[in-house]
């Protein structure tokens, strides 16, 4: 049983050997344990219909009675004889069938599909099921190279076809159907995929191929779809969706599965994604899934960047999981040269990259000197031309798509990722204040839009050294000399504590431009008015200086007071009083307004007072009444 | 109105073209009035009367080509350079040639006199400059730093020893005629072809190449700027309007207008020939160019009155006054609406005499906010009454609290502090032995002091920079009335002052 069948490249299921057919329709052979070329084949028609799906027959013994093509095959490559033929389909609706031992073309299936062959699938009984976009499903007899049965299955094209046991088949395309061989009627349908299907692969659980379908177990894959699916078949319940879903980065390009040896129940599921990564997959398949499965293993190759050379990834075709899941086989570089690599399967680490060579920087020529190359009629003066990077195809499209090639680890993340980046940059960048890295640049923009934050914000700092300020105003350019000595009259009227600042700034505008602003007699006008304005708020310095002596002397009592107060505490509280007989004084205001010589006596007589309690309050007493009378 | 404000309007009649027999090199106004212009060209200087436009005297006693017709400020008196090297001296008004100054090799493109009145100074394709007595005819000093021809020049008006002269060797030099090397150099980068100097010597120009570059004399020869506006050379530099605007002209054909507060292009006028000279007579009346053809350009500027466009009458105010000016019949019952006067309530108590009640209405949270000024007239109500004392007197600590928080918020307002000031003293009075008592009120107290001396400060600076003011205004009012007596003790600014210092020189 052929292990895939995505585009040209095929691994055999014991993984030893891999086929592959080129863009310009040349098979190529290699051995994965030397990773040397084995063989290399034109078909005939190469030119006209180049190859579109490549399958391993089944294993074949060659001591089994069914060896009918094995007739000439030699008994030195017994061993290579167990997996001898491979169906090859073609664009133009044939199937070739090749045989390695020959080295050559053994039949050729025609006139079965009228288009692109998409998937074969070799029948344990010698018979060969392929599907085409055509919409037929073609049942083979392979020795007769014959049409053994022809319907139509769909009213699209089909992508994959596989058997789930011996007796039933199951196609994809659009949708999945299970197929009864016997008959060749369609026992259930399942659906889930949006979009086209374009690979089925059946669990090995079902690789014993009994004739019962129940309980088997299969996976799909569909085209630009982030999900692998796995689906029961179940032909007594009318469940048509999937059982369990594996939920990868990318979309997928290959499948491939394995059961560990130890416990069989635990699949490994092999994933190659379109970016060139391999996930791998641990899952017991038991019934419904509700959350999707997330990858086990992430394994990456890349150059490892030596030399100053910028590391990038290798891409990776394909990957294999044999040796009862212990190791999985990788096929990673380009398709003409490819390097196989067999690496061990270790769970404990999520994230595995692998540094290896830049496989474009190794010649191709040293291909030539492998010494059993089946050497087709090609002429030597020939020079392969082919993409540096190639990547497995859709079905869709038929043939090897080319990608260019990855510079960046940026273009391997996925939608996803790539938004999430995006938007983290787009918060840094945010938080980032933006470059005005002078406060000349600031105050220049400043005055020139009027904005009072960014004025603030340079004229409003308090703890600017003289030498910043002189060298700000220096560098201003000239057309913004008048606006600042504009702004900075009018921040002049304002408190003291901002003033001291702007006092500041006039004075080094002053000294640094004093020969362009006697030069001009607009600014001097305005700084008429500014000097009108000092002068008037300078009459009152004498005034205020003999306030503030006078603030300085109680206020340096009240220290003292406070002082002794605090040695002698809790000793008397007078305050009381005093207020009391503050208002006294407020009951007399009627009388005082009349006879106003007569205010000092009674202020003084408060003080006189203020030293008995007792009497104090029964005159206030009186007052009271007094005033309440007088309203 | 100030000269070439819009930039689209045409200030000018239409032009009144002359056609001259060589380049005009140098035109320039007479600085008295009636403000004739000597136009130098070819062989001869000719003087033409800014009424008629036509020529009333021309000198021709050259040989050669002349250069640089230039009168003293006083109008009186006209010198000249020549191809022929020597220096002529001229009674304009008589036609009399009074002196000769022989001494250069080169052709003088450069004469001027100095502000004494008594010195001339000339430059000449020797790479030399010369200063010269006019009594005596002797040379006083000469300078030989130049490494090329100088062609321009000029002298300061606020110092009479001061002399600044471009070279096409690139460079500009200032000079002290008392001292015997250039105390200044810049470098402009082109041959220099035009200097212009601000009446007071703080600031520079010099035209070379396509670019005027402004220097800051005072600042040492610091660059202020560079005008980009022309995009052939710029041959000559002139002011106009008070000193309020640049006028340059390019051998690209056009003469530009720069306001010299932000050195940014006001105007532009187009010239019918490469530009050599222009000139703006001192009342902006009229503006000559002159072309490298020959051409004389003579503009009349319109009178101020075409330029006021005359207002579209708006609706007539007799409409809008519609049935109010309705006089009643005397039979007519008139109905009068009658308003009560609303009284605030301050002057409520005002009315009682109940001052402390006034008081503390008018220090309602908020009066006292929004409108201290009210306030404080209320304050100001009390002291006319004399009861500001009783007001104030015998108030509890949450009232004295508010008067002295009130007091603290609107003493650094300039126009409440006088009388905030009073209160303050006349609190403290009252209330002197009852401080430290209170702790809130001693907290706010102490916030006023905060105040008081933060504003103290303030005016300080203030004081400070009144000073550093009065000397702009100085040098500024020098600026507007150029002296023509020949008094110094009008100016302020000592003429030591406008020379760069030689510490400010090495600083740079």
């Amino acid at each position: 049983m052929a292990t895939s069948t995505v585009a040209p490249f095929s691994i055999s299921e014991n993984g030893e050997l891999a086929i592959y057919s080129s863009p310009d329709g040349i098979l190529k052979l290699w051995d994965t344990t030397t990773g040397a070329l084995k063989q290399e084949y034109t078909p005939s028609s190469h030119l006209s219909a180049t190859c579109s799906c490549l399958s391993w027959g089944p294993k074949r013994n060659l001591e089994t009675p069914r060896k009918k093509k094995k007739k000439k095959s030699l008994g030195g490559v017994k061993q290579l004889a167990e997996f001898d033929m491979v169906a090859v389909g073609t664009t133009a609706g044939n199937i070739l069938l090749y045989s390695i031992v020959q080295g050559d073309i053994q039949s050729i299936l025609d006139g079965g599909h009228s288009d692109v062959v998409n998937d074969t699938c070799w029948c344990p009984d010698d018979t060969l099921i392929s599907c085409s976009s055509d919409q037929h499903i073609v049942h083979w007899d392979v020795s007769s190279a014959k049409v053994k049965h022809k319907w139509k299955a769909d009213t699209r094209s089909i992508h994959s076809v596989c058997l789930c046991s011996n007796n039933h088949l199951l196609s994809a395309g659009r949708s999945i159907k299970l197929w009864n061989l016997q008959t060749y009627q369609v026992l259930k349908k399942f659906t889930g995929h949006s979009s086209e299907i374009f690979k089925l692969l059946p669990l090995p659980l079902s690789a014993d191929m009994s004739d019962s379908v129940e309980g088997s177990y299969f996976l799909t894959a569909a085209l630009s779809d982030r999900l692998v699916n796995a689906w029961t078949v179940d032909t007594s319940s009318k469940d048509k969706s999937a059982v369990a879903s594996f939920s990868l980065p990318e979309e997928p390009v290959m499948l491939d599965v394995g059961s560990n040896a130890k416990d069989s129940q635990v699949l490994l599921l092999a994933v190659v994604t379109r970016g060139g990564q391999v996930l791998v997959f641990e899952h017991t398949p038991n019934g419904k899934l509700k959350k999707p499965v997330h990858p086990k293993v992430t394994i990456q190759v890349a150059t490892s960047g030596e030399n100053d050379s910028v590391p990038h990834p290798i891409q990776i075709l394909a990957a294999h999981v044999c040796d009862d899941s212990k190791n999985i086989l990788l096929i990673h570089g380009n398709y003409l040269k490819p390097t196989f690599e067999k690496i061990k399967y270790d769970n404990s680490n999520s994230n595995v990259c692998l540094l290896r060579e830049d496989p474009r920087l190794s010649s191709i020529e040293n291909q030539a000197s492998i010494s059993r190359i089946k050497t087709p009629n090609v002429s030597k003066d020939l020079t392969v031309l082919a993409p540096a990077v190639m990547v497995p195809t859709e079905p869709s499209e038929g043939t090897t798509a080319k990608r260019l090639k990855r510079k960046t680890s940026v273009t391997d993340m996925n939608m996803e990722e790539r938004l999430n980046a995006i938007s983290i940059e787009s918060t840094d960048s945010v938080k980032e204040p933006p470059k005005a890295d002078t406060l000349v640049r600031l105050l220049a923009q400043g005055l020139q839009s009027g904005d009072k934050k960014i004025l603030n914000s340079v004229l409003g700092k308090s703890s600017i050294s003289d030498l910043v300020m002189r060298n700000t105003v220096k560098k201003l350019p000239v057309h913004a000399v008048l606006p600042l000595v504009k702004e900075l009259i009018t921040r002049m009227q304002g408190h003291a504590q901002h003033g001291l600042v702007i006092v500041r700034w006039i004075k080094t505008v002053l000294t640094v431009h004093t020969s362009f602003l006697i030069t001009n007699s607009d600014i001097v006008e305005n700084l008429g008015l500014l000097y009108q304005m000092m002068d008037s708020r300078t009459t009152m310095f004498t005034k205020l200086s003999h306030l503030q002596g006078k603030l300085d002397l109680m206020l340096s009592q009240v220290v003292s007071q406070e002082e002794k107060e605090d040695s002698t505490e809790g000793d008397q509280r007078p305050l009381l009083m005093y207020q009391e007989d503050s208002s006294e004084s407020d009951g007399d205001l009627t009388m005082d307004d009349i006879l106003p010589d007569h205010s000092d006596a009674e202020v003084d007589d408060t003080d006189i007072f203020g030293s008995d309690t007792e009497g104090a309050t029964d005159l206030n007493m009186q007052d009271k009444d007094e005033e309440m009378e007088s309203d | 109105m100030i000269f070439f404000s819009n930039p689209t309007y045409s200030y000018f009649k239409v032009p009144v073209i002359k056609k001259e027999y060589g380049a005009i090199s140098n035109i320039e106004f007479c600085p008295v009035d009636p403000h004739s212009f000597a136009v130098t060209n070819s062989s001869r200087v000719q003087v033409y009367s800014p009424k008629s436009l036509q020529i009333i005297k021309t000198i021709s006693r050259f040989k050669e080509v002349a250069h640089c017709g230039s009168f003293r400020d006083d109008g009186r008196l006209l010198v000249a350079g020549g191809d022929e090297g020597v220096v002529r001296l001229f009674d304009w008004d008589k036609n009399s040639l009074l002196r000769v100054f022989k001494g250069h090799i080169g052709s003088v493109h450069v004469t001027r006199f100095l502000r004494d009145r008594v010195r001339i100074f000339s430059g000449s394709d020797d790479n030399s400059i010369s200063v010269w007595d006019i009594p005596s005819e002797k040379e006083v000093i000469s300078y030989r730093e130049h490494e090329d021809y100088v062609r321009c020049g000029v002298s300061s008006s606020a110092s009479s020893d001061i002399i600044l002269t471009g070279s096409y060797d690139h460079t500009v030099k200032m000079y002290d005629t008392r001292a015997p090397d250039s105390v200044m150099t810049v470098r402009h980068g082109h041959p220099v072809e035009s200097v212009l100097m601000f009446p007071n010597g703080g600031i520079f120009l010099s035209a070379g190449g396509n670019v005027v570059k402004v220097w800051d004399a005072l600042g040492g020869g610091r660059l202020l700027t560079t005008l980009y506006g022309h995009h052939k050379t710029v041959t000559c530099l002139n002011f106009c309007s008070n000193y309020q605007r640049l006028l340059t002209g390019s051998v690209d054909r056009h003469v530009k207008i720069y306001d010299v507060s932000t050195y940014q292009m006001v105007h532009t006028l187009d010239i019918p020939g490469s530009v050599l000279s222009a000139a703006v007579s001192p009342d902006d009346s009229l503006l000559v160019v002159g072309t490298v053809e020959g051409l004389l350009s003579i503009q009349k500027r319109k009178v101020p009155e075409d330029l006021v466009r005359k207002r579209k009458k708006g609706p007539s105010f007799t409409y809008s006054l519609k049935g109010k000016t309705y006089t009643p019949h005397k039979s007519d019952h008139v109905v009068e609406h009658k308003r009560r006067e609303q009284l605030t309530k301050y002057d409520k108590f005002f009315r009682k005499f109940n001052y402390s009640r006034a008081l503390d209405a008018s220090l309602d949270i908020r009066v006292r906010s929004m409108h201290p000024e009210v306030t404080v007239s209320v304050i100001q109500e009390l002291i006319k009454r004399d009861g500001i004392r009783s007001a104030l007197a015998g108030r509890d600590e949450k009232s004295l609290t508010i008067i002295v928080r009130f007091i603290q918020k609107n003493i650094g307002n300039p126009r409440l502090m006088p009388i905030l000031v009073d209160v303050t003293n006349l609190l403290l009075e009252i209330y002197s032995c009852q401080i430290g008592h209170c702790s809130a009120v001693d907290t706010i107290l102490l916030k006023l002091k905060e105040t008081v001396d933060q504003e103290i400060m303030y005016m300080k600076q203030f004081m400070e920079l009144m000073g550093s003011m009065d000397t702009v205004f100085a040098a500024v009012s020098q600026l507007d009335t150029p002296t023509h007596d020949n008094s110094d003790s009008t100016t302020v600014i000592s003429q030591s002052t406008l020379l760069p210092s030689k510490d400010a020189l090495a600083a740079s």
